[in-house]
Order: C-alpha cells, then sequence, then structure tokens
C-alpha cells in the first residue's frame, strides 16, 4: 500500500513542480506521470550485457569522472560501481577522482581552464554556472532516445529542466536522488512536554515548552551562521504559505508581512528558547548541540540521518524527522525537490558513452546503494517502490506520508535566477543583526526583496 | 681581499646567483598574481562568464565610497594582525628565552614546543571548534568540573569572546613559529659577552637589553615582518571557526575577499580588494624596511 | 633565605613556572587530540566527555591507514616534499648568499620582491595558476606541483637563509679566497659547512610547509592517485558528518615526519649556530 504512496506522492510533486514554474520559459513536455513501468524489473541486466556485446566492436573509450563530498565510503561505492561496470563494458575505461569537500571551486578552475573531467557526479551541483559558462551539455536527445527513462520520476526530471538559466527548458543532468528539508525534532522531549510540532503556532509552543535552561536544554538550535539564511527561507515560506517568490506581476515576495511575521517569531526565540552561540552556528555546530542533547530541534534534511543515528545508538524513539508544520491556511508549504546527480562537461569526447554510464548509475543498485550512502531518495521509482532499506528507515516514509498529504504544497523558489544565491552569504550576517537587535526583520527582507527584486527585472527586461 | 664583496664592485654574480630564483617567481608566482589583478578592472562574474566587460575603476570607486564592509573587514585585519604579532613576539621571546636555558630534556620539549606549528590546518581548526564548542567543548566541560559553570560560552559564536577566541587560536600555532626562530637567533650570540657583562655585575634585564635585543634585531625585524604579511592574508582559521561572524566580528579583509569571490564568484569586485590588499601591504613593507634599514648595508 | 633557596625559587619562577604554563597550552590541544584518536568515533559526536579514551581503540588508525588510504598519500607527499626542499634547500643558499654578502643594485628590489610574493592569498590566483599549469603541460603531475611548491618556499627560505649566513663571519670566505678557492667553492666549501644548522632548519621549514600544503594539490591535481597526505585527510570531513577522531588518527600519522625531521634538527640548532658564532 504505502509503496504505491511514494510513487503517487512524488508525481504529485512534479505536478505541483509544474503549476509553479510558469515564469521560466513555459513548460514544453508534458509528464507522463503515474504509470510506472513493472515489466522492466531485472531488465538492468539484460541491457547491460547487451551493450557490452554490442560494445565489444567499438572503438576503447576513456571517461574521466569526479565525485564531490566524498568519504573513504563513498569512494569505495563509486569504485565497486566503476569496475562493475567496466567489466561489463571492456572497451570502457573510466577514470574516477573522488574528491573530499564541496568541489565548487575545484570544478569551476577545471572549467575555466577547458579540464574539466567528462562526468562530474555532484550532490547538488552548482548548474547554473556550469551552464551559463557552457561548460556542460543539454542531455535532452541523449534522454529521449533512453530505453529506460520512464524509470526516473518525472518531477525530478522536471525540477531539473527548470535549472536552465537560459530558458530554453533543457535537461542538464540526469538526477539520481532528492534531498528533503525537514526538521529534526526530539520526539521524547515532544512527549515529555505534551507537546507537538503539526502546526507552526504549536511548533513555537512546543519550542518554548523545551526549552530548560537549568538543565541545558534549548528547545531549537538556529543557524545564524553560514547557511542559515538559505534555511530561514524556506521556512518562512512554509510559514507564511506563498507559493512563489515573484508574485504575477513579479513582485518579490519575500519581504511579504508574513514572512515578516515569521523571521520576527523565530529569531525572537535567539536568547529566550536558544543557547547563546545560536547566533553563529554553522552545521556543525548545530549538529552538534542536537547530537549532544542540547536542542530539541533543528532544521535540516535527510542526509544528516546516519548522523543521528550513531549519535542516539539507533533509537529512533528519540528523534523523528518531521516535513514543514502547516500554517494558517492548513498547508504544509516545502521546498522544492532539489536533485542531485551527473552532469556531461562540454568538453567530453564521447557523451554516448558518457551518457551510457550515467543511465547504468542512475537505475537500479547503482543508484540503490548511492541513495543510501549519499541519504537521498532515489528517483528511480522501481527502486523507490521495492528497495528494504527505504523500509527501514522512517523518515523516508514520513516524507513519503507527507507528499501525500493533500494540503503539501511547493514554493517556486526561481534558484535558476541569475544571482540568487549571491545574497545568501549577506543575509547570514543580516540575520545575525536581526537577533542581537541592531536591525529589524522588516529591514532585513526589504534588503532581501531589493536585491532579487533587481535579479528578476534584470533577467525579464534586459 | 677587498675585491671579493666590494661593495662597488660591478660584479653580475649575485645576479647569477638570484637568478633561478627570479625565473621561479616571475613565471609561477607574479603572471598568475598580475593575471588575478587584471580582473579588477572587469566584472567578471564567474556564475555569468559571458557577460564579462571592462568596467574601469569601477570596482575601485564602489570600494572606496559605497563599501562599508570594506572598512569593518580592513579595521578588523588591522587588529588582527596587531594582536597576532604583538603577542607572538612577546609570548615566543619569553618562550625562547626560556628554551635557551639549560635543563633536562631540552630538546623534547623543544620538539613537544614545535608540534602546533607543523600540525596540519585541518586539524588545528577542528581542535579549536571542539575545545570552544557550547555544548560539547572541552573548555566548558573543565570550567564547570572547575566549579565555574557561570562563566561557560559559546567562545567562538559570543559577540564579546569570537574575536579573541579565533587570536588564541592562532597563537596556538604562531607561538611555536616565533620561538623556534628567536630560538635560531639566540644561538648567534656570543656567550663572551654575557661572561664579561657578568664581570661587570650587569643585571640579567640590563642584559637583555643591551646585549639579547641588539643582537637579535634582525631575527625579530625579520619574524615579524614575514607574521605580519602571513597573519594579514590568512584565510583558513577564520573561515572555519566563525565564517566572519558573530556579526562581522572575526571578518578581516582576507575573509571578506573570499566570501565575494569565491562564494559569490563575483571575481572582478574580489580582484579589486586583491589589488588593495596587495598595495597596502607592499606600502607597509617598504617602509618597515626602510625604518628598519633591514638588509640594508652588507652584514654589518 | 639562603642563597642557594632563593636561586631555586628564582629558577622556578623565571624557568619552570613559565616553562609549565607553555606546555599546558601548547600540549592540551595536542594531547586532546591524542585522546581523541583513540576515542570511538560516535563517542565524539554525542557529547560525551572522556579526558581518557574508554575504551582505547586504535581502530581509526587502522581505517585511515587502509581504507582512507593515507598509505598511498604518504609516498606522494614524500615526493613531492623531498623533491622540493632540497631545490629550495640550495636555491636558498645562493639567494642568501647572493644577499649578505654582496651589496648589488637592485638588492632591495629583489627583497621586495621576495615579500610580494607572500601578499596574496593563493587561493585568490588558483584560477590563473591552473591555466598556466595547463599551458605548460604540467598540470596534473607531481612535476608540477614540486615547481609549484619551490616557488611559494622560496622567498621565506632565502631571506632566512640570509640572515643565517649573515652570522658567518666573512674572513673565513676571505680567508679562503686568499687560499684560491674560486666562488663556487667558496659557497660550497666554505658558506655550506658553516652554515649547515642553518641549512638543515632551512629544510625543515621547507619541507613542512610543502608537507601540508593543501591548495594547490588539490586544485592541480586531477588524478586522486596522486593525491597527498593533506588531501586525503580531508576525505575524513564529509559532507555532514566528520569523523573527529579518524582525522585526529589520521592528523596524529601525518605529523610524525615533520616531528622526527624537527628532533634531528633542533639538535643542530643548538650546538651549529653557537660553534658558528663563537669561532668569529
Amino acid at each position: 500500500m504505502r509503496r504505491t504512496w511514494k510513487t503517487a506522492a512524488l508525481t504529485l510533486a512534479g505536478v505541483l513542480v509544474l503549476s509553479g514554474c510558469g515564469s521560466n520559459g513555459g513548460t514544453n513536455s508534458g509528464t507522463s506521470g503515474g504509470d510506472s513501468p513493472q515489466e522492466t524489473s531485472g531488465s538492468q541486466e539484460t541491457t547491460a550485457a547487451k551493450q557490452g556485446n554490442a560494445g565489444s566492436e567499438k572503438e576503447p573509450v576513456t571517461l574521466s569522472l569526479w565525485a564531490d563530498f566524498v568519504t573513504p565510503e563513498r569512494t569505495r561505492y563509486v569504485e565497486t560501481m566503476v569496475a562493475d561496470y567496466m567489466a561489463a563494458h571492456p572497451e570502457v575505461k573510466i577514470e574516477v577522482t573522488p574528491l573530499p569537500d564541496s568541489a565548487d571551486d575545484k570544478i569551476m578552475t577545471a572549467y575555466e581552464a577547458g579540464q574539466g573531467p567528462d562526468i562530474f557526479l555532484s550532490s547538488g551541483p552548482d548548474i547554473t554556472s556550469h551552464i551559463n559558462g557552457e561548460y556542460v551539455i543539454p542531455l535532452d536527445e541523449y534522454f529521449e532516445n533512453w530505453d529506460q527513462k520512464e524509470l526516473i520520476l518525472p518531477a525530478a526530471v522536471e525540477t531539473v529542466r527548470q535549472y536552465d538559466v537560459t530558458g530554453n527548458n533543457r535537461l542538464y543532468y540526469i538526477p539520481n536522488g532528492i534531498s528533503f528539508t525537514v526538521l529534526w525534532v526530539r520526539s521524547d522531549w515532544l512527549k515529555d512536554t505534551n507537546s507537538s510540532v503539526d502546526t507552526w503556532d504549536h511548533l513555537f509552543e512546543a519550542v518554548e515548552n523545551m526549552t530548560d535552561k537549568a538543565n541545558n536544554r534549548y528547545g531549537i538550535a538556529i543557524r545564524g551562521g553560514k547557511g542559515g539564511a538559505k534555511f530561514l527561507e524556506r521556512q518562512m515560506y512554509a510559514y507564511s504559505g506563498i507559493l512563489s517568490k515573484f508574485d504575477e506581476n513579479g513582485k518579490c515576495t519575500i519581504n511579504d508581512p508574513k514572512n515578516v511575521e515569521f523571521v520576527e517569531r523565530y529569531l525572537g526565540l535567539y536568547g529566550t528558547c536558544t543557547a547563546e552561540g545560536d547566533l553563529n552556528y554553522g552545521w556543525t555546530e548545530l549538529a552538534a548541540a542536537f547530537d549532544s542533547g542540547s536542542a530539541g530541534m533543528i532544521i535540516h534534511n535527510l542526509g544528516s540521518a546516519s548522523n543521528h543515528m550513531d549519535a542516539f545508538d539507533g533509537d529512533q524513539s528519540k528523534f523523528e524527522a518531521i516535513g514543514m508544520p502547516l500554517n494558517d491556511q492548513g498547508t504544509s508549504v516545502n521546498l522544492m525537490i532539489q536533485p542531485g546527480g551527473m552532469t556531461i562537461s562540454s568538453t567530453c569526447r564521447n557523451p554516448q558513452a558518457a551518457f551510457d554510464f550515467i543511465a547504468y548509475m542512475t537505475t537500479g543498485e547503482p543508484v540503490s546503494q548511492y541513495c543510501q550512502q549519499w541519504g537521498v531518495v532515489p528517483v528511480d521509482q522501481e527502486i523507490l517502490e521495492n528497495a528494504a532499506w527505504i523500509d527501514e528507515q522512517p523518515w523516508y516514509e514520513a516524507s513519503a506520508e507527507k507528499l501525500l498529504d493533500e494540503n503539501t504544497l511547493f514554493y517556486n523558489q526561481y534558484s535558476w535566477l541569475p544571482g540568487h544565491d549571491d545574497i545568501y552569504g549577506d543575509m547570514d550576517t543580516a540575520s545575525q543583526y536581526v537577533m542581537t537587535g541592531e536591525m529589524t526583520a522588516q529591514e532585513m527582507l526589504d534588503e532581501w526583496a531589493d536585491y532579487l527584486q533587481d535579479c528578476y527585472d534584470s533577467y525579464f527586461h534586459k | 681581499m677587498k675585491a671579493l664583496y666590494s661593495k662597488h664592485a660591478k660584479t653580475i654574480f649575485p645576479w647569477l646567483l638570484i637568478l633561478p630564483t627570479l625565473a621561479f617567481l616571475i613565471v609561477f608566482c607574479f603572471v598568475p598574481m598580475f593575471r588575478g589583478f587584471g580582473y579588477s578592472v572587469t566584472n567578471y562574474d564567474r556564475g555569468n562568464p559571458k557577460a564579462t566587460e571592462f568596467v574601469g575603476l569601477a570596482n575601485f570607486v564602489r570600494i572606496f565610497t559605497e563599501d562599508q564592509v570594506f572598512v569593518k573587514a580592513l579595521v578588523n585585519s588591522v587588529k588582527w594582525v596587531g594582536c597576532e604579532v604583538v603577542l607572538q613576539l612577546f609570548f615566543g621571546m619569553i618562550f625562547a628565552l626560556i628554551l635557551n636555558q639549560n635543563f633536562k630534556g631540552r630538546g623534547l620539549v623543544r620538539t613537544f614546543c614545535f608540534a602546533p606549528w607543523a600540525v596540519s590546518g585541518v586539524l588545528t581548526t577542528m581542535l579549536w571548534i571542539l575545545i570552544y564548542n557550547e555544548h560539547i567543548g572541552l573548555l566548558n566541560h573543565v570550567l564547570r568540573l572547575a566549579g565555574f559553570g557561570h562563566l561557560t560560552k559559546a567562545w567562538a559564536q559570543n559577540i564579546q569572546t569570537a574575536f579573541g577566541a579565533v587570536v588564541v587560536a592562532e597563537l596556538w600555532r604562531g607561538i611555536p613559529f616565533f620561538t623556534i626562530t628567536l630560538l635560531g637567533g639566540l644561538q648567534t650570540i656570543p656567550l663572551e659577552l654575557y661572561e664579561s657583562a657578568r664581570v661587570d655585575g650587569g643585571s640579567s634585564w640590563k642584559n637583555f637589553w643591551l646585549i639579547t635585543i641588539p643582537y637579535m634585531k634582525e631575527s625579530i625585524i625579520f619574524a615579524t615582518l614575514m607574521r605580519t604579511i602571513w597573519e594579514f592574508r590568512s584565510v583558513d582559521l577564520i573561515m572555519t571557526m566563525t565564517d566572519g561572524g558573530p556579526v562581522r566580528r572575526t571578518l578581516t579583509l582576507p575573509i571578506y575577499m573570499y566570501k565575494t569571490s569565491i562564494e559569490n564568484g563575483q571575481y572582478g569586485y574580489g580582484a579589486a580588494l586583491t589589488v588593495i590588499l596587495f598595495l597596502i601591504l607592499s606600502v607597509y613593507v617598504v617602509i618597515y624596511l626602510k625604518a628598519n634599514h633591514f638588509g640594508k648595508g652588507v652584514n654589518e | 633565605m639562603k642563597p642557594k633557596t632563593k636561586k631555586k625559587l628564582i629558577r622556578v619562577l623565571t624557568l619552570y613556572l613559565p616553562m609549565t604554563f607553555f606546555l599546558l597550552f601548547i600540549g592540551i590541544p595536542l594531547l586532546w587530540a591524542l585522546s581523541l584518536s583513540f576515542r570511538e568515533g560516535s563517542s565524539v559526536i554525542k557529547g560525551e566527555f572522556q579526558f581518557l579514551p574508554d575504551p582505547v581503540t586504535i581502530a581509526n588508525y587502522v581505517y585511515v591507514w587502509t581504507r582512507n588510504r593515507l598509505n598511498r598519500y604518504f609516498v606522494n607527499s614524500m615526493i613531492t616534499s623531498f623533491g622540493s626542499v632540497f631545490v629550495i634547500g640550495f636555491l636558498a643558499l645562493f639567494n642568501g648568499y647572493a644577499m649578505s654578502r654582496f651589496a648589488f643594485k637592485g638588492k632591495r628590489i629583489f627583497m621586495v620582491i621576495l615579500l610580494m610574493t607572500q601578499m596574496i592569498p593563493l587561493i585568490f590566483n588558483m584560477s590563473s595558476i591552473f591555466l598556466m599549469m595547463v599551458k605548460l603541460k604540467l598540470a596534473n603531475s607531481l612535476f608540477g606541483i614540486c615547481l609549484l611548491h619551490i616557488a611559494s618556499g622560496l622567498p621565506y627560505n632565502s631571506l632566512m637563509m640570509k640572515s643565517f649566513i649573515g652570522g658567518i663571519p666573512r674572513e673565513i670566505d676571505e680567508a679562503a679566497a686568499i687560499d684560491g678557492c674560486n666562488r663556487a667553492q667558496i659557497i660550497f666549501k666554505v658558506i655550506l659547512p658553516a652554515v649547515r644548522p642553518g641549512f638543515t632548519t632551512v629544510i625543515a621549514y621547507a619541507f613542512i610547509t610543502c608537507w601540508n600544503e593543501y591548495l594547490l594539490s588539490y586544485t592541480l591535481l586531477t588524478d586522486a592517485k596522486k593525491f597527498p597526505v593533506s588531501v586525503g585527510l580531508k576525505y575524513l570531513v564529509g559532507e555532514y558528518s566528520t569523523d573527529y577522531s579518524a582525522l585526529a588518527a589520521g592528523c596524529i600519522i601525518a605529523l610524525i615526519p615533520p616531528i622526527l625531521l624537527f628532533a634531528y634538527v633542533q639538535k643542530h640548532l643548538v650546538s651549529g649556530m653557537n660553534a658558528g658564532a663563537v669561532k668569529g
């Protein structure tokens, strides 16, 4: 029962995504949502074998593959997959370069010098810059000719199309997994204080109830430092229920009174229901606050699940992941799904061979293992429905259930807008000024709105 | 044998000696550096390289007329460098004097004291993050154990303590550098000078000012100069520990440049900031060398 | 107060007391890193507090050495570090000799040039450096990394060498010249032996800088098999979680070569230099 929910839910998400992105050059491709191709199960091997046979007469091909945010475990995964692939395709040689940390700077430097990898596996590529620089190629043609394209969740594909900053709605990477923004909460604390977080008002109450300063317990940890503004934005749209960053007249909605109200309330928790360090928490400190049992709630994504599992010895009665609480209008507004994936660079001499490898990595067992390693939800619908590991980790189920709910909506972020992301750093700082009372929430959001409005205007009326 | 090192000899020999170095530096340092400076008169945006245009001195005009963060960052940088260099020199000097004395296990202590400088940067920042952390940090834990629970703080996030916290973390790896450099200088002082001073009945304090300091002048000047430059340009520790926050308390000029160029992709504007940093330091170096007559004479 | 007790008291006040303070400041973070490296990784995330690891485990060391392939990165680091330091050492010797013995025109400018290379954080020149290395066909090669290490290590070490050579009395060169040594012979047969402690120090300094260098190697090398230890350690800092214990273990392993080198060098730092100075 629930298995079909998952697909249905994510298809729904796709529909909502489509309805939200009208201003970005229009949508050209109709998604054939919902019809999950059951008969393709088990066809993965045969396809691979077929390609292998055909390939033995082909010219030898060498491909370079970079992957970012890699740990020793992830390296082992990538190398194992590549070795399997090369065994089945003797004519293809793939050189793997696992990269620690965010490879943003390294890959840009390499692209600028024309030395980028043929394939880049990224947990969230800085795709608009790569498209603007013409460092990556559109994959529509390859995708259309791919016999297993129906396996990929249409919603994920549509989201990727929106990142095409040129307005042509082309597909620049093949998504492999989706990350969800969630609130990690201490279920046991909620229970002890008889609180709930189903609506924003309840959430604010819960935060107060859970705070016990004498025992070094704080209801929430706010990410005031690096990366904080990104999450603050998601939360304020969830609170206000506004579904697009720009209204029908092209006016930025980020300084809407409801958003301002949220920022006032949320950042107002600083000092009363939070520890003092929240002012400049980055992810490391935020995680430490939650995992050490000092904070009752943090906002992040599903990717940190294994952290919390380690920290609480796998005791799932202590913590859970929940989607955005309901707002005044009774809806739960989330950010559009943001898939990671693989790109092919414009310097690649064998894009077809590169695409074949990407196809292999994006479906079946490889993508299933990938998603476990990276903590994301697979976009291969067959895996999504059948993988056992998803059932063992309740936050995936919870996310799916949340998505199924008819009150769950998505807001259009316009993240592809040139310059869109460059304001986040300043807004991290601005939020600190709000917390210390040197700036008002209104001033902060006005500044943000002015900036985005400029980006919007210069993009649409140039 | 005056001919060997005559001051007026028009010998090309020293030039031959420094030529390979010059070649290395021009190819691998100056060419990339000046190429980078070239971006400062453009609006080069990494996220949108196709739209690059020549903008003249617009970036510089903006820095000096509109950019308030720049002023703040510059002030913080001066504060940062001042604190670091003065404190490192002060403690480095004390510890060099200590380690220059005779005691058991001196070699071991010296090796141990030198370790922080050789520790990989990623460990240094990780250690200090874990030390300062509000909830799981060593410092707060020790304070609680010692009964000073009311003093616990989020050391690296608190507005009052954040700057001091990063200064101390940087001191940890900076003092050993000074200690070792100055220790080398101490070794060059002929022991007879102290012997004769003792005969004359000079106090240790007097000896320090009359013998030690003059002899170590060159070491001190050199170490201070290098350290000033290195601290002025330092990025990694502050970046990882505080990211320039809270409320820009630890935002130094290089951190601001990093945020502008690398994080926001505004390479043109970032390059203009780089040029300014370069000019500030160059002027400083020239004045400093002149004022101290450093390297002017030959082997005074 | 007896003179002997007074003397002892002074020694405690001027030597042992400040030294204890110093050792605590330097030592606590180091010892804590050591303690971390023998702990179980998850205990750190939980915020459990352990002065001494409980239970003690060497799993972190095994993990970083084998699973994280520090063994392989170690070899690369050795190649680039040793490949660079000797060139740095000898070129620094030449520069130091030229700067401390000759009053040539442009010496001041040369010194300013040396210092200018140190002023800009490397990260802002990375694109230009990468582009140039591609043109020179030196990107993704350990040799190219060596050349860059040499260029970045030369300025500081040359200036340091200048002050070391400056400490050697000129009479010994002049005596050698009278004995019929030419200039090359003076450098190698007179200056080098006399400045050996300084030379060793320069080698040690250069080695440490090369050993810990991260950005150049990370950006220029595109083949992970060529990465040095400094890059290898970064694999332990994950996207959302840092393996603190493993990172501590890895960094302690990485600390061994510089420490051994310094333990050797610091002996020279004492005897050699003083001997040289006393001779004059």
